[in-house]
């Protein structure tokens, strides 16, 4: 018998893919229908255990550990839908504006060779950064989104999270939550560390002990869904419709540049809401 | 084996809508396995947020029979006959014999695919959802 090579098995990990789902080319049905996923897989398994008759403390420990990593699944999943809305919006504005809205963003060489060939300029600016903090996110689209024209009366800057009012503040304070109880979970595989500590009881307004391990309920994870669910709506809703608020400046100060009625239908189908754009409105198709 | 090769009737989405309702508006429901409603729904939802989508899609459904009567070769079925056809999750997920049933167990449960397609999938009463929701208020999310 040979000696396994260890390392030619983990290569072979990326021959076992799947195609990508319908729906997987507008980012809120893609971020939807993958959090549904996370949690169905979850349930499933959990019921399959109580079912079948399994040993109820192994099935407990281990279901604790699926819950983690479920966390960990909606919080990333949330962080991609966000790297696929910045995508759309770059694919969008980047053949219509020559300012410095993509400066913020950095390209690297692999990015700049995949990119050749493809229409995914918008993938390759945003896919490989980090979108963890609800600050560097808030910059970026500040910049992405932000308006063409300094003559006429100029666009409010756009904040994919603001702080204003309560209601929004109060989602950005628990979106920096959300993010934190990613990092403990991935980076320290859920314990609590003593600088994990501090800053989740800043950040929660709470007492959190160090030094002992995140094990989240099957009801923690249906508010947190919940909570995402609603975070990306919003988030979504928001985006679309100052696209389509800069596409109809950028229309009326160059007629030719881009067909109304084709971006409106674009924005749909990509956002699944209804938009205007220079005057025409569109609805999302079933 | 799908559900067009076995005991079956045709639901539009809009009587399955109407069901939904009737089970009430503190009942949430979870799509495990669609990934066209799971893309249109928050998930776990609410019935109204369910029933919103079900009636905008319009499209229609194949439920399988639970009864497995020979004669459900596709005729068409309204919200008053879905009881009929319905599936407790217990049944769904097997008990092994001996075991207490679970709170979850008489979740009801729908095993559907849209007409024309094959993927079977299943809409299910979501108990732990419902518990977990069930003396706060929450607003419904927007349809996509």
């Amino acid at each position: 018998m040979a000696p396994a090579d260890v390392h030619e098995k983990v290569r072979e990990i990326l021959a076992h893919t799947r195609p990508l789902p319908p729906g997987a080319d507008s980012p809120v049905l893609h971020f939807a229908a993958t959090g549904k996923e996370i949690i169905s897989a979850l349930a499933y398994v959990g019921r399959k255990a109580v079912s079948s008759g399994s040993i109820p403390a192994a099935a407990t420990r281990h279901l604790g550990r699926l819950r983690q990593m479920a966390l960990v699944s909606l919080v990333e999943n949330l962080e991609r839908f966000i790297k696929e809305l910045a995508a759309e919006c770059v694919d969008v504005l980047a053949p219509i504006t020559a300012d410095d809205r993509f400066d913020t963003f950095r390209m690297t060489g692999s990015a700049i060779a995949g990119h050749f060939g493809t229409d995914t300029l918008g993938r390759a600016l945003c896919e490989s950064g980090v979108w963890l903090d609800c600050k560097s996110i808030n910059d970026r689209f500040r910049d992405l989104l932000s308006d063409p024209f300094t003559s006429t009366p100029p666009l409010q800057p756009f904040h994919l999270f603001p702080m204003q009012p309560q209601v929004e503040r109060a989602r950005y304070d628990t979106l920096q939550l959300v993010w934190q109880l990613r990092h403990t979970v991935v980076h320290n595989v859920g314990v609590i560390t003593q600088s994990d500590a501090v800053k989740l009881r800043v950040l929660s307004r709470t007492r959190v002990e160090p030094l002992r391990v995140l094990v989240p309920t099957d009801q923690d994870l249906e508010y947190l869904l919940r909570f995402v669910d609603m975070t990306a709506t919003e988030t979504n809703r928001r985006v679309a419709e100052r696209l389509a608020e800069l596409l109809t400046r950028i229309h009326a100060a160059d007629p030719l540049l881009i067909d109304p009625t084709e971006r409106a239908g674009h924005l749909t189908r990509k956002f699944r809401v209804s938009v205007t754009v220079a005057g025409v409105n569109q609805l999302p198709p079933p | 084996m799908s559900i067009q090769d076995q005991p079956h009737y045709e639901l539009p989405s809009t009587e399955l809508a109407m069901w939904v309702e009737r089970r009430g508006p503190n009942q949430w429901w979870m799509v495990d396995g669609d990934r066209y409603l799971g893309g249109r729904v928050p998930g776990p939802c609410r019935a109204d947020e369910l029933a919103a989508v079900l009636r905008r899609v319009n499209r229609v459904l194949l439920v399988a029979d639970r009864q497995n009567r020979p004669d459900a070769t596709g005729q068409p079925i309204t919200a008053d006959q879905i009881d009929s056809v319905v599936y407790r999750l217990a049944d769904i997920m097997g008990l092994a014999p001996g075991q207490p049933e679970p709170p979850w167990a008489n979740d009801l449960c729908l095993r559907l695919c849209w007409k024309g397609e094959p993927d079977e999938w299943l809409l299910m009463e979501d108990s732990v959802a419902t518990e977990a929701f069930r003396d706060v208020i929450i607003e419904p999310i927007g349809a996509r």
